[in-house]
């Protein structure tokens, strides 16, 4: 039985979902490729940090412990939504809660794919990081054989803490869900610290790109630190002298009998729990007392009040759409003073000289991209109203006046965050002023080409039509290729050529006139006949 | 003899998924102050039709008319006298009952003042109390969600009242309350026009019944011209559904 449960739970990972093998084999590629790259990036920063340390005795063996730790709560971290999603689910308690179905079969079926996963995780990271050290450590043959071991038990201790921790956490989720300002908040303090640790992790990779030194890690008290915590996070230190001849054998596999206990004592713990809400279902809440409503107000606002309810009810809104929109002047500003101090380093920094709009397209090209990623996850779709489009289709309110407000809600949102990203990127200093007013102008009107073209695919239904894809993420390229094109053909023939700032402005402008047209022609027609798709 | 004024006429009907002809040729009217119900088998096209009336479909022939504007040309105005109830509840389930019926009224134009009459009025008699609306209306049960349906509704004091199975799902009290409401929507010259499985309600209440089968109108039973033909509806419903089920 935990073997057909064990199943039925592998199938509702998007790689296992059932479908023909090759329209599956470009997904399957994508995350082979960005797995393998993942683990590139990793040892590639890991191999030159520890060449850094090089000099220091038992530093780099105090690093390689606390880069596992770290993994050890990523793995947590990336167990704990998933865990608390398919433990706690309402829906998912409805339906098995009505078979004959033991919950300890239900529990260990999940429990096993949980292992798996974790599994998976610590092969991509944990393993890698573990090979790159016995490798630059001279580490013995045999230290290959134990990362195995340790790659199969390690995931125990992740899918252990996590294991306990999933109540609580499934707990609190459920209270900021409930909370708007406070999911608000806090998607903004993680998304904040994330856009932080990810900058900070751009600028060492940048660093060791460029061949910048990493001295400034190198002072006495950072290595003394490195140390004392190091040593302190005995299973790891554990398993990495394990490379040494002579290392204690023992004190290893206690290291592994912590892993198995951990996870032998959260087993009963969580099956406990969720046996009970199979059985009693969530935990009542005290029944609020009735708060007095805001008002009526006019049909239009509303709209725009539902339009943000609607973006900010759905985690996908909240976590994905505002709080990106939210942190990407400070990726935007980190990515783009990253790429230009790559580019001006080495060879990369002839071709910037040598061919002029080079700068100029890169810069662009990223800065769209990123309104089109960042506006991609969440910004327009009429998906999310799910059932409820056929809610809008009883309004007595124009179709076109419900499409531009549900348009205007987050375009305003995005809209501002990039005049912030654009204005904060000019006070640096890497766009002079009058760039920065037509660099501007310029993204605002991608941004509502963006919006106006997702309105009408969208509205038309059509889940394989090519136009999104290409306005997202060919439509950068050509924009910013354009101009630089034409200012390099400029700088060979002094043709005295229009600024590619004001080509960009052009070329966005009538981007955004094709796209403002179709909508205005085709969205009341679109609408009227859009039909909810059937529920798979 | 006095001419009722019309408050839905369907004239011609047709309605096609792809290949498949759903409504043939629907043709009725319904007047005002009329209870008129609309019954059929699963799948005979009464869900379809209501669609069609209401906008959230297209069809491929045919004129609807609702309180004289119509559905193709003038949607706003149709759209401003009629009250519809799903099958299935619908709802923004994130929002509190309170503030989605807020939101309902809003875009219906409804003043505060009517908006507080008539909530206190329709939560008391659907007995949804206050500190339900409160809640998320995903916390409801289905019968808590239909009723914030039928309130949201009425909240905007419709002329026409549509419905599609209002009755599932709630308790036999409720129900029982709902038949009175819609007996007074009618006595104050509103109509209602409601499609339900439920003949003996309807055969009870309706001043005309109309059979769908098989994308067309069979036949419409006038109950208010002659109240015998209540006892007539379900033996000839049934009697339908026997010769579609026959090989």
């Amino acid at each position: 039985m935990i073997g057909t449960l064990f199943v039925r739970e592998l199938l509702t990972l998007p790689l296992f979902k059932p479908g023909p093998f090759l329209k599956k084999l470009p997904q399957v590629l994508l995350y082979v490729i960005g797995m393998a790259a993942v683990a590139a990036i990793e040892c590639f920063i890991y191999v030159k940090v520890y060449d850094t340390f090089q000099t220091y005795q038992g530093v780099n063996r105090a690093l390689t412990a606390i880069l596992l730790f770290v993994l050890l709560l990523a793995s947590v971290v990336y167990l704990l939504p998933k865990m608390a999603r398919s433990f706690f689910s309402l829906k998912e308690r409805l339906i098995v809660g009505a078979l004959p179905l033991q919950p300890g079969s239900l529990y260990g079926a999940k429990a096993l794919l949980f292992y798996f996963q974790a599994t998976a995780f610590h092969l991509l990271t944990t393993f890698p990081i573990s090979i790159a050290y016995c490798v630059k450590s001279n580490g013995l043959f045999a230290f290959y054989i134990v990362a195995i071991l340790f790659a199969l038990f390690f995931p125990l201790l992740s899918v252990g803490l996590a294991s306990l921790l999933c109540p609580l956490f499934a707990l609190l989720s459920s209270f900021i869900k409930r909370n708007i300002w406070v999911l608000l908040l806090v998607s903004f303090a993680l998304m904040t610290g994330l856009a932080f640790l990810y900058s900070a992790i751009l600028r060492l990779f940048v660093d060791l790109v460029v061949g910048n030194s990493l001295n400034y890690l190198l002072t006495k008290d950072f290595v003394a630190v490195l140390l004392r915590i190091g040593d302190s996070l005995y299973p790891f230190t554990s398993y990495l002298k394990m490379s040494y001849l002579g290392a204690d054998v023992l004190n290893f596999l206690f290291s592994l009998l912590i892993c198995f206990v951990v996870y032998v004592i959260s087993y009963p713990v969580l099956s406990a729990i969720y046996s009970s809400f199979l059985k009693n279902g969530p935990r009542s809440r005290k029944k609020e007392k009735w708060a007095h409503g805001h008002g009526m107000t006019s049909p239009v606002r509303a709209l725009i009040k539902k339009e943000f309810f609607v973006l900010s009810s759905s985690n996908e809104g909240v976590l994905s759409f505002f709080s990106l929109v939210l942190v990407s002047p400070f990726l935007i500003i980190s990515v783009y003073q990253g790429v230009n101090a790559i580019f001006r380093t080495g060879n990369l920094n002839y071709v910037r000289i040598l061919f002029s709009g080079f700068e100029f397209f890169i810069s662009i090209a990223l800065l769209f991209l990123f309104l089109s990623v960042v506006n991609g996850s969440g910004g327009f779709s009429l998906d999310k109203e799910g059932r409820c489009v056929e809610l809008m289709k009883q309004f007595p309110i124009r179709p076109k006046t419900q499409l531009r407000v549900k348009i205007a809600v987050p375009y305003i949102w995005a809209g501002l965050a990039f005049i912030v990203s654009t204005f904060a990127l000019a006070c640096l200093g890497s766009l002079d002023w009058p760039s920065f007013a037509l660099i501007t102008l310029s993204g605002l009107l991608f941004l509502a080409s963006l919006y106006f073209f997702a309105a009408v695919e969208s509205l038309a239904n059509r889940p394989n039509s090519p136009v999104l894809p290409i306005v997202s993420f060919v439509a950068p390229f050509v924009l910013a290729g354009g101009p630089a094109l034409l200012t390099l053909i400029d700088s060979f023939g002094n043709l005295g050529l229009m600024g590619p700032n004001w080509v960009l402005l052009g070329l966005s402008t009538a981007l955004f006139i094709v796209s403002a047209v179709a909508f205005e022609i085709r969205a009341d027609r679109l609408f009227i006949r859009y039909e909810v798709r059937a529920q798979a | 003899m006095i001419e009722r004024p019309v408050a839905i006429s369907i004239q011609g009907l047709r309605k096609s998924y792809g290949s498949k002809e759903v409504l043939k040729g629907i043709t009725l009217e319904v007047f005002e102050g009329e209870f008129f119900a609309f019954i059929g088998a699963n799948g005979a096209g009464k869900s379809t039709t209501i669609d069609s009336m209401i906008g959230l479909k297209t069809f491929n022939q045919g004129e609807i008319l609702i309180d004289g504007h119509s559905i193709k040309t003038e949607p706003i105005e149709v759209k401003k006298v009629l009250g519809y109830v799903p099958s299935e509840p619908l709802s923004y389930s994130e929002m509190s009952g309170l503030r989605y019926l807020e939101f309902i009224a809003s875009v219906f134009g409804v003043n505060d003042v009517t908006f507080d009459k008539n909530l206190t009025y329709l939560s008391t008699r659907l007995d949804l109390k206050m500190e339900d609306l409160a809640r998320p209306i995903k916390e409801y049960s289905h019968g808590m969600q239909q009723k914030a349906g039928l309130i949201a509704s009425l909240i905007h004091n419709p002329k026409i009242w549509v419905m599609d199975e209002p009755t599932v799902g709630l308790d036999a009290v409720t129900s029982h309350e709902l038949t009175l409401m819609m007996k007074e929507f009618v006595d104050h010259g509103r109509t209602v026009f409601i499609a339900s499985h439920n003949i003996e309600l309807v055969s009870a209440l309706a001043d005309r019944i109309a059979i769908i089968y098989d994308g067309v109108i069979n036949r419409i039973f006038d109950l208010k011209a002659d109240p015998s033909l209540r006892y007539e509806v379900s033996p000839y419903f049934l009697s339908l559904s026997q010769r579609r089920n026959e090989p």
